[in-house]
């Protein structure tokens, strides 16, 4: 019964832990121009290359292997890691787009975005501060 | 050596001291696969493999370099080495992007030309879930690159968008031995996806020219000479010295070609169905038309995908070019295009599996049966291989 409870305990935590991990999409604080998800995916695939007040966006991701990349791929663009890089190869070598510029971690993307009013990017939403502006969570 | 000039001139640009180092992008695709028929009983390669294991056939390596020379241009060159020409590297791409706005883009260079909704992105094997895109409509020809002017736009139609694209362009070279030239190359296609599903159509028109004059002379002379016929100045003369057929009538010199293709693709709930359908023709020429179509099937699992994959290549031999009035000409008219067209006919049933092993990294294995309708005799091909990107 014991061993029963702990089960159960650890699974509660397990899921609650999951779903509290969630990802922030953020931009530069000076950016006004507004986003719905939508718009979020089809900066990501490269279909919005430019906001509203004509700037390039300049799209940033985190790596393949970190766990933000994958579940924000997943959540927010309905596809895998290897779909999306499927999805990009079929651009990026036919000169239809660039693929999302990488940064290494959290850190390095709150820095990036706010150094370039033009940028967008995801990270960890307990990794969010003051320094950026979160438009959408997922 | 236009194209090399060309090649050599942007590889110029991209590795001249404007352009900080930084500022170029290096990144490439390439497969490594081997294959081969495993039912030895018949003679004939398919899709180039035969009985005996061969890893030369598909593989590539490819390296794009791309550069960024400022918000508004860039340079790009794709160098590609394939096995099947011994790995001798070629300028794939060469070309400058003007980003005219954010939804417009010109491409002026040297290209891949859209004559089918994926022929673009045909050697790029990670791009999709098969071994290959279905040979029936992707050949892999010489002429599938061309120098020109590409302008793509795309833009949004309520929760869907639409890419328009057009290419004006020319190309130059040898097609199975003969000269070929296409001039005043013109394509339009228009595709538009909504979430899980999109489709497309494309018309291409040129002018194309095949250097094989001197082998349909040839040809009439050796089967119909002993008869008294001969070919003279492009006309073919009966025994009597009588013009019976004008040889226009079956080079391809500056005539007509005219391409046309649609397909549709749906991505639903894990789901993958693909269909294409593509026509094409020379008209006036012995080019018979050619219609070609592929169905695919495919379910995603976590990691893996497995796809079957119909696909027909067929022509029309409606020998419109067969029009002498004398029977013997028109004789040896349907005997040529015959002997050209009816040993391509076939018919193949495959089973596709994609595994995305690692970032970047995905296994192939296939297992195709082909049909030839002529033979009338079936091959089974395996390959297996890796496609990459970095």
């Amino acid at each position: 019964m014991n061993l029963f409870k702990t089960m159960f305990a650890t699974i509660l935590l397990v899921a609650s832990f999951t779903s509290l991990a969630d990802i922030s999409v953020i931009i530069n604080t000076a950016n006004a121009d507004s986003f719905d998800n939508q718009k979020i995916k089809r900066i990501y695939l490269g279909k919005i290359k430019a906001f509203s007040n004509g700037d390039k966006v300049n799209v940033l991701t985190l790596e393949d292997s970190a766990p933000e990349t994958e579940l924000f791929r997943q959540s927010a663009l309905k596809k895998s890691n290897s779909q999306f890089k499927s999805y990009w190869s079929k651009l990026a070598f036919t000169g239809k787009g660039t693929p999302p510029t990488e940064v290494s971690n959290s850190a390095e993307m709150i820095n990036a975005i706010k150094a370039d009013s033009s940028s967008i990017g995801f990270i960890d939403s307990s990794a969010v501060t003051g320094d950026v502006k979160v438009i959408a969570t997922f | 050596m236009k194209k090399t000039l060309l090649a050599t001139g942007l590889m110029a640009a991209i590795l001249s001291s404007q352009v900080q180092a930084s500022d170029i992008n290096f990144s490439g695709y390439g497969s490594i696969r081997g294959g081969l028929l495993v039912n030895d009983d018949i003679t004939p390669q398919y899709f180039g493999y035969d009985d005996k294991v061969d890893f030369k056939n598909e593989s590539l390596f490819a390296l794009q370099a791309k550069a960024h020379l400022n918000d508004k241009w860039n340079a790009t060159i794709v160098l590609q080495a394939r096995g099947e020409e011994d790995f001798k590297v070629e300028a794939r791409w060469a070309y400058l992007n003007y980003q005219l706005s954010p939804e417009t883009t010109l491409t002026f260079g040297r290209f891949a030309l859209p004559y089918f909704r994926n022929s673009d992105t045909q050697d790029i094997g990670y791009s999709h879930n098969y071994s290959r895109l279905p040979t029936s409509i992707y050949l892999g020809e010489e002429y599938d690159i061309i120098e020109g002017i590409r302008v793509m736009h795309s833009t949004f139609i309520g929760d869907g968008d639409i890419t328009f694209k057009g290419s004006y362009g020319s190309f130059s070279g040898e097609v199975s031995g003969f000269g070929f030239e296409l001039d005043n190359i013109l394509q339009a296609s228009v595709d538009y996806t909504y979430e899980w599903f999109s489709v497309f159509a494309g018309v291409l028109s040129a002018d194309a020219s095949v250097d094989n004059q001197a082998s349909f002379n040839g040809g009439l002379s050796a089967a119909l000479g002993p008869f008294g016929y001969s070919v003279d100045n492009g006309m073919a003369l009966n025994p009597g010295g009588v013009a019976v057929y004008d040889m226009e009538n079956l080079y391809a010199d500056d005539d007509s070609a005219f391409y046309w293709s649609t397909g549709f693709t749906i991505d639903y709930e894990n789901w993958l169905l693909n269909a294409e359908y593509a026509a094409y023709d020379i008209d006036d020429s012995f080019v018979e038309e050619t219609k070609v179509m592929y169905v695919s099937l495919g379910y995603r699992f976590d990691k893996a995908v497995v796809s079957f994959v119909h696909q027909d290549y067929d022509t029309s031999f409606g020998y419109e070019q067969a029009s002498s009035a004398d029977p013997f000409i028109n004789a040896f008219i349907v005997g040529t295009t015959d002997s050209i067209y009816r040993p391509d006919a076939y018919d193949a049933q495959g089973i596709h599996l994609r595994y995305d092993a690692d970032e970047g990294i995905a296994y192939k294995l296939e297992f195709t049966v082909i049909n030839n309708d002529l033979a009338d005799e079936s091959a089974s091909l395996v390959t297996f291989g890796v496609d990459f990107i970095y």
